[in-house]
């Protein structure tokens, strides 16, 4: 397909910051551009966007940026979005199209994909593309993340693919890094939009059940003290994910008995478990078929529950507790 | 009214086992259902049902055992079932089984709504609903925790937790389900038997939708399927200065809420 060109990769601006995950997949798509001769493109869509919006992801890695900035974008239409990239991406013919993996792009990725019917490869933890037949190759997680499914594109243009970044590092800031950016003027009323956003708030609290959260933070006696674990509760809580303690924790009185994760406590089904300041697996895998994901904090990196992990971080508990905090407050802010 | 339920027959995730040197998957003794996803998407449709008095199909394309999907979801209320099949298709992407949907909804049969739950657990893509979408030329929402129809349009409350939106769209509409809309029902098991004698259930092949084999591997193509802890270059670490981690982990836990 010799008229499709270049490798885009989709801002999409909540507020003036951007995400750090699409700060990451910048610097990604930076490596896959220069492995297959390609330009990176990043597209940036949002309210109050302008030049230096642009300039700064030219910094982490692309080429060149687009900036399509109106007041009357709006994050929660999903379709109004889909839209604005389906009609850019119609006259300027990019090759490949890459999200940060989440729920709102991959709706949005099914909706271009199935519009220029074309391959698309979601969820991809790892992510190449063949040189010579400019083809997207990607492991995928499959059957609930029990297993990989390597998959490859094999037809139509733009492929578009969406990449689980976490664990990629932020490229380096390279303030000297040069590129054009061109604003993009849209008329939106021509995109033919049916979808009228009512109201935009935030879900009703509900408080966390062991049983039925989705993601359950399973803390030991390395945590430290109890307001550690009372602060990390509270926090946690905000976002429906149910906080409990291990065996030992609650020996040592740092977690109350009522919050004992096991057998003899509350028994959890989660699809992600996240440990933190122990370094055993909290036993609560106590006739649940199911099989967590899980996210650990470790303090070295050879630790077994870091080699059976889907995840692991390295660091001390009380040297990322706080930032844990912060940040899991910011999602509800 | 007339709703459409997509639902996908697929093997429970828990038991496939893969033979690891050929990368292919042992299904034999594992117990198929299903997607459970698509259960919130069936109550959904019923609910509806229940309010305005809608005919509910639930649709499935899969080989010849996926017609069993439908039989499960006859036995929880729906009215019939259309089964778009072929031998050949086996586990087959969201966007295939999304192009014959539409070409069946283009040719054959117009529905005012399509629902579908959020991602199969087989392939898992949470991306079936908009490519659907896309193909129709429908307008569509996502993740939806409550529907209510409204003269010729639908009002819907998205879940983009811990954000949610309500939208107002025209009919005719493709709507994801969310797994915060509500308990589902019980299948009946006397529906189900039921389900079995009368023919509430039409097989269309697909060379009736002017469609052959070939789509299977139109988009996409598997090459093996793998364990996590074999394959090289899957990072695992979250790595960085602290504040980054943290942030990863976040970014990783908001993925499953």
């Amino acid at each position: 397909m010799e008229e499709y060109r270049n490798i885009w990769v989709i801002a999409i601006y909540e507020d003036a910051e951007p995400d750090i995950s699409t700060l990451k997949l910048v610097g990604y798509a930076r490596l896959l551009g220069d492995n297959v001769g390609s330009w990176v493109e990043a597209v940036l869509i949002g309210k109050n966007l302008d030049e230096n919006h642009g300039k700064e992801l030219i910094m982490y890695g692309a080429d060149n940026a687009y900036v399509i900035s109106s007041e009357n974008i709006d994050i929660y239409n999903v379709e109004q979005i889909a839209k604005i990239i389906e009609k850019l991406a119609n006259e300027k013919k990019p090759e490949f199209i890459l999200f940060p993996d989440n729920k709102f792009t991959r709706a949005i990725a099914g909706y271009i994909s199935g519009k220029f019917k074309s391959a698309l490869l979601t969820e991809c933890i790892k992510l190449d593309i063949d040189p010579y037949e400019r083809k997207l190759r990607a492991h995928k997680p499959a059957f609930e993340g029990q297993l990989l499914a390597v998959v490859e594109a094999t037809g139509g243009f733009p492929q578009v693919a969406t990449i689980k970044i976490a664990t990629y590092s932020l490229p380096m800031k390279d303030e000297f890094r040069s590129g054009r950016v061109y604003p993009v003027e849209i008329n939106l009323d021509e995109l033919g939009v049916k979808t009228k956003v009512i109201e935009k708030g935030k879900a009703e609290k509900v408080e966390p059940h062991n049983w039925k959260a989705k993601v359950v933070i399973a803390v030991g006696e390395k945590i430290g003290s109890k307001e550690n674990y009372e602060k990390i509760k509270q926090a946690a809580n905000r976002l429906e994910i149910f906080v409990g303690g291990t065996k030992k924790a609650v020996d040592e009185k740092i977690v109350p008995e009522e919050d004992l994760i096991g057998p003899l406590g509350k028994i959890i089904r989660p699809d992600l478990l996240v440990t933190i300041g122990t370094s055993e697996l909290p036993d609560y895998l106590f006739g649940v078929e199911k099989k967590s994901h899980l996210l650990t904090i470790v303090e070295d990196s050879t630790e077994p529950l870091a080699k059976m992990a889907r995840y692991y971080a390295v660091s001390k508990p009380e040297d990322i507790l706080d930032l844990l905090i912060k940040e899991m407050e910011e999602v509800d802010k | 009214m007339k709703i459409a339920v997509a639902v996908k027959y697929t093997p429970n995730p828990y038991q496939v086992k893969i033979h690891v040197r050929t990368g292919t998957l042992l299904i034999e003794d594992v117990e198929f259902g299903v997607n459970p996803k698509d259960f919130y998407a069936l109550e959904a449709a019923l609910r509806l049902k229940e309010k305005t008095n809608a005919e509910v199909v639930a649709v499935t394309v899969g080989g010849e055992e996926a017609d069993e999907a439908l039989r499960e979801a006859l036995g929880m209320g729906v009215d019939r079932g259309v089964h778009l099949f072929d031998k050949a298709l086996g586990f087959i992407e969201s966007a295939v089984s999304a192009e014959i949907l539409s070409e069946y909804v283009k040719k054959v049969e117009k529905f005012d709504l399509i629902l579908t739950g959020m991602e199969s657990s087989d392939l898992k893509g949470g991306v079936f609903s908009t490519r659907l979408a896309a193909l129709l030329d429908y307008p569509f929402a996502v993740g939806a925790r409550d529907i209510e129809v409204e003269d010729g349009s639908i009002i819907v409350v998205q879940d983009f937790f811990p954000k949610i939106s309500k939208v107002k769209i025209p009919l005719p509409a493709v709507v994801s389900v969310s797994d915060r809309f509500g308990e589902p029902r019980y299948p009946n098991m006397w529906a189900i038997s039921e389900a079995y004698k009368d023919d509430k259930v039409k097989k269309v092949p697909l060379e009736d939708l002017g469609l052959d084999r070939g789509i299977i591997e139109k988009y996409l193509k598997l090459r093996r399927y793998a364990l996590y802890s074999d394959e090289e270059g899957v990072r695992r670490r979250l790595s960085g200065p602290k504040d980054e981690v943290a942030k990863s982990i976040v970014e990783v836990i908001k993925d499953y809420l």
